[in-house]
């Protein structure tokens, strides 16, 4: 495993930052999802040896990131704040932070070309800082992460102030470093965001871990809640009326041509419209599983 | 299992800090500060003025004049380049200062400010490689005034003398006011970055190293003529480091004049050593305690 959260607490005087974390983090995309407040910059601090733990260990590599800054030659961070100097160009800024891993001018100087290409920042890399726009900060941010090629790149809230080119762009990148086999830790509060670059999710609420896993393995763990599903079909009244009689399904709602359906095992469900279709001669215009998205899951998850 | 592309291949060296990080924090900082216009000034106008008057005086009338001051505060046998290295070291202290906070003050205090901290320490460097880098910038800086001119005066002096190996002859007075200039160096940098530290605006980080520096120097000089002890004056760095240089430079006469309002005579010399080590040591704990903080706090 690239990095592990062994029973981890941090506090903050009184207050609380994360609470008994324990946790593995492995190759491909991992987004780190929570609302505002819930840790995840205190998760992404202490990974990154900022910080140390309260209690419990943190270990990058085998190693404790905070006292090993020989582990970071592996490790990518853009943080969440603008943290530039300002004066300086995107070129040069990237340049001298890649130096910082111990490579020469020259070398460093071709790594930070290929990452400010890859950022797509190229044309725009010879500009002071203080002229960038927030996305062209974001990107620069993003350039100094993986200009020294890491195995572990660590992104606080990178699509923060993008925009939407450039989000998409952003979102590629972490899709392809992800399918490169390297280990990308993404940080946001944007659902739609994360699920457009990973399935993996680390759900943090209140400084806990709230739920690990795929979107569809946490949801397979909330049965207690009837997963909803909605077809739509000309003769709603009468499929409802048939849909009801399987044991599976808990409730049935009609809006004109919509059903909503609450099922407590979708399975069978699934297994039985085509069935009703085939006896009964229904038509079906679309059958769509409303709350398989983060959105819900979460919903469900900090009820 | 994801099928991963090959082209990737993770590092496999030694998990070890960078060695000359803290070489490429100072280049590139010196570059950036060297923008300023007012670093420029002083860190060229200071040791060119000094070259300058040194080597009008010792072209104009070398050895004369400055024996002929030696002579006058009793000093029979003089070394010129002794002497007007004495004279460069006290001259130079106020814009030294200046150029310190002005350079120094920053350093810590910007990165502080625009959260730039957790950029190095999430890569492969400790907290004392951030911190030489750091102390070799301003070292580079104050090295225009201080020790530069030191070394012009020797080339000066050795290529104005007819003398065969003069040069040879002169080369531990060079030795030793480099050590004076080193002293020097040491000190404002200590002072200045540990006061950086301590602030987040690059102008609180100025004032802070400069009066704090003023301050003591007037201060201590009232309370030693209050007291009539010449020792208080040594709570001062610069005093101190005046002390120290006529010793290293064999001059402790020239410091009479100066201390004839003081029935206490000359300040001892142990006390010199020990304000300018603790100058120097306690803004650098202060600065190691507070980079090494446990928690970067951006």
């Amino acid at each position: 495993m690239i990095a592990t959260f062994d029973n981890v607490a941090k506090w903050y005087g009184d207050v609380i930052g994360l609470v008994d974390v324990t946790t593995e983090i492995g190759p491909g995309v991992t987004a780190l999802l929570g609302p505002n407040g819930a840790g995840k910059s205190t998760f992404l601090k202490l990974l990154t040896g900022q910080l140390v733990p309260s209690t419990g260990s943190v270990s990058l590599f085998g190693k404790n990131p905070f006292r090993s800054s020989g582990v970071y030659r592996q490790v990518g961070f853009c943080p969440e704040q603008d943290a530039f100097y300002e004066d300086m160009t995107g070129r040069k800024f990237v340049h001298y932070l890649t130096r910082l891993h111990g490579y020469g001018a020259a070398e460093a100087r071709r790594r930070s070309d290929e990452a400010i290409e890859r950022v797509g920042m190229s044309e725009n890399a010879h500009r002071r800082i203080r002229t960038y726009s927030k996305g062209m900060r974001q990107r620069i941010k993003l350039a100094q992460a993986i200009s020294h090629d890491p195995q572990l790149v660590v992104l606080d809230e990178p699509l923060n102030g993008m925009d939407p080119i450039g989000r998409r762009k952003v979102i590629d990148l972490v899709k392809e470093m992800g399918a490169e086999g390297r280990s990308v830790l993404v940080s946001s509060h944007i659902l739609h965001e994360v699920e457009a670059m990973t399935r993996e999710l680390l759900l943090l609420y209140q400084g806990r871990v709230l739920a690990e896993g795929t979107v569809e393995e946490i949801r397979a763990y909330l049965n207690q809640y009837p997963h909803k599903i909605i077809v739509r079909a000309p003769r709603a009244r009468e499929i409802a009326g048939h849909l009801l009689k399987l044991d599976g399904v808990s409730g049935v709602r009609i809006d004109n041509e919509t059903l909503h359906i609450e099922a407590q095992n979708p399975d069978q469900l699934f297994d039985a419209l085509p069935e009703l279709v085939l006896q009964q001669g229904f038509d079906l215009d679309a059958v769509e599983a409303s709350d398989v998205s983060l959105e819900a899951i979460f919903d469900y998850l900090v009820k | 299992m994801p099928v991963y592309d090959a082209s990737y291949r993770p590092w496999e060296g030694k998990a070890k800090a960078s060695r000359w990080a803290a070489v490429a924090i100072a280049t590139t900082t010196v570059r950036r500060l060297w923008r300023l216009r007012s670093i420029k000034w002083l860190a060229v106008f200071c040791p060119l003025a000094a070259c300058s008057i040194s080597w009008l005086v010792l072209y104009f009338s070398y050895g004369e004049f400055w024996a002929r001051v030696a002579r006058q505060v009793g000093i029979q046998d003089v070394n010129v380049l002794h002497l007007i290295n004495v004279r460069l070291f006290t001259w130079v202290q106020i814009p030294a200062v200046l150029l310190a906070a002005i350079v120094g003050g920053p350093l810590i205090a910007e990165d502080r400010r625009s959260h730039s901290l957790p950029l190095y320490f999430s890569r492969p460097i400790t907290h004392l490689t951030y911190t030489l880098g750091k102390f070799l910038t301003i070292f580079a800086y104050l090295s225009l005034p201080i020790l530069l001119p030191s070394i012009g005066m020797y080339m000066i002096d050795v290529s104005l003398s007819p003398a065969q190996g003069h040069w040879l002859e002169q080369f531990p007075s060079l030795l030793r006011a480099m050590a004076c200039a080193g002293l020097l160096i040491a000190v404002l940098a200590s002072v200045s970055l540990g006061a950086s530290s301590l602030c987040t605006r690059n102008n609180y980080a100025i004032a802070l190293v400069f009066t704090s520096m003023m301050v003591v120097w007037g201060g201590s000089e009232i309370v030693a003529d209050v007291l009539d002890n010449s020792n208080a004056a040594l709570a001062a760095p610069f005093t101190a480091l005046t002390r120290i240089s006529v010793e290293l430079l064999d001059l402790p006469e020239l410091l009479y004049p100066d201390a004839l309002n003081r029935t206490s005579g000359m300040p001892d010399i142990r006390l010199a050593w020990m304000s300018v080590a603790a100058w120097t040591a306690i803004p650098l704990l202060v600065l190691i305690a507070r980079v090494r903080k446990v928690e970067v706090v951006s």
